[in-house]
């Protein structure tokens, strides 16, 4: 299992074109760097490699979703509409693991912050969000990212 | 992108009948921007969109109509300019009499029709029927109010 602070040392930026992340992603892309070599000793490293594996393995294939999903649902407004879209679905499927991928994700998006709640609820159980919020998705994005510092520290 | 609307299924929308009027933004939708917001989310799903408190929250389109109600809004015949009058078209598919609510356009002084296509672009569009097609179905009622 992946610690939370663990993932926390994978530092995520906006990077080039998805199919160009996937194809041509390696441990020293930039888009995808890490600060191990200075944070951990290396009697771990071996472990603390593994755990970046699967956290990498984990990070392309949501995005592959992210993708796919984003094409399912098109121009569509209708919120039962898109998150019954099969990539999100499996977004969901991913269960725990997807949540700070999902975190991560939102933070990217900044200003511009997508359809992440209903997800983020399915998975967690958790509704951080008062119903004054609803549909402020600025203000929802903040919440959950609180959230999910609050789960770090 | 324009190229992409048709694929999206929206037949009608082309440079000659639409243009683009902001950029794509994904927190805000089309029952919002038909009720003059672009900053949140209206849709009847408690804990992730907006609605109009005391509207009942399901996906019809009475519900639909009873939300722009709260806004002053009252049922119309049609789509026609009329001065001084602002309109809302409500759109849906599925069978005759219970279509499922996808989409809403709001008319400008022009007699165009403003929408903003889900997650993506506003548009201004020529006609009321130029976003009709297999993602929002058709223009099934209208609603009107004092143009303020």
């Amino acid at each position: 299992m992946i610690s939370r602070s663990l993932l926390a040392n994978i530092e995520v930026s906006s990077g080039p074109t998805y199919e160009h992340e996937v194809k041509s992603w390696t441990p020293e892309d930039p888009w995808f760097a890490t600060d191990s070599g200075n944070c951990y000793a290396p009697s771990i490293q071996g472990e603390l490699n593994d755990s970046i594996a699967e956290i990498q393995s984990d990070w392309i294939t949501f995005q592959r979703l992210v993708h796919e999903w984003r094409t399912q649902r098109g121009a569509s407004s209708s919120i039962s509409k898109i998150v019954l879209c099969q990539a999100y679905q499996a977004i969901i499927g991913m269960g725990a693991r997807a949540v700070p991928l999902i975190l991560r994700q939102l933070r990217s998006e900044g200003d511009n912050p997508d359809q992440w709640f209903w997800a983020l609820h399915a998975i967690t159980q958790e509704q951080p969000v008062d119903e004054k919020d609803w549909g402020n998705y600025r203000n929802m994005a903040r919440i959950w990212l609180e959230w999910g510092s609050s789960l770090e520290g | 992108m324009t190229r992409r609307w048709p694929a999206l299924g929206l037949p009608g929308l082309n440079p000659s009948t639409s243009r683009i009027t902001s950029p794509e933004a994904t927190y805000y939708n089309c029952i919002a921007w038909a009720a003059g917001e672009d900053w949140r989310w209206w849709w009847p799903a408690p804990g992730v969109a907006y609605w109009p408190p005391g509207v009942e929250a399901s996906e019809t389109i009475e519900a639909f109509i009873e939300a722009f109600k709260t806004l002053g809004y009252s049922e119309c015949m049609d789509g026609s300019l009329e001065t001084g009058v602002e309109k809302v078209a409500l759109f849906g598919s599925g069978p005759a009499g219970r279509e499922a609510p996808t989409h809403a356009a709001r008319q400008l002084e022009s007699g165009e029709w403003t929408s903003k296509l889900g997650p993506l672009e506003d548009i201004v569009h020529s006609n009321v029927g130029d976003v009709e097609g297999p993602e929002y179905g058709r223009a099934i009622g209208y609603l009107s109010r004092p143009r303020s």
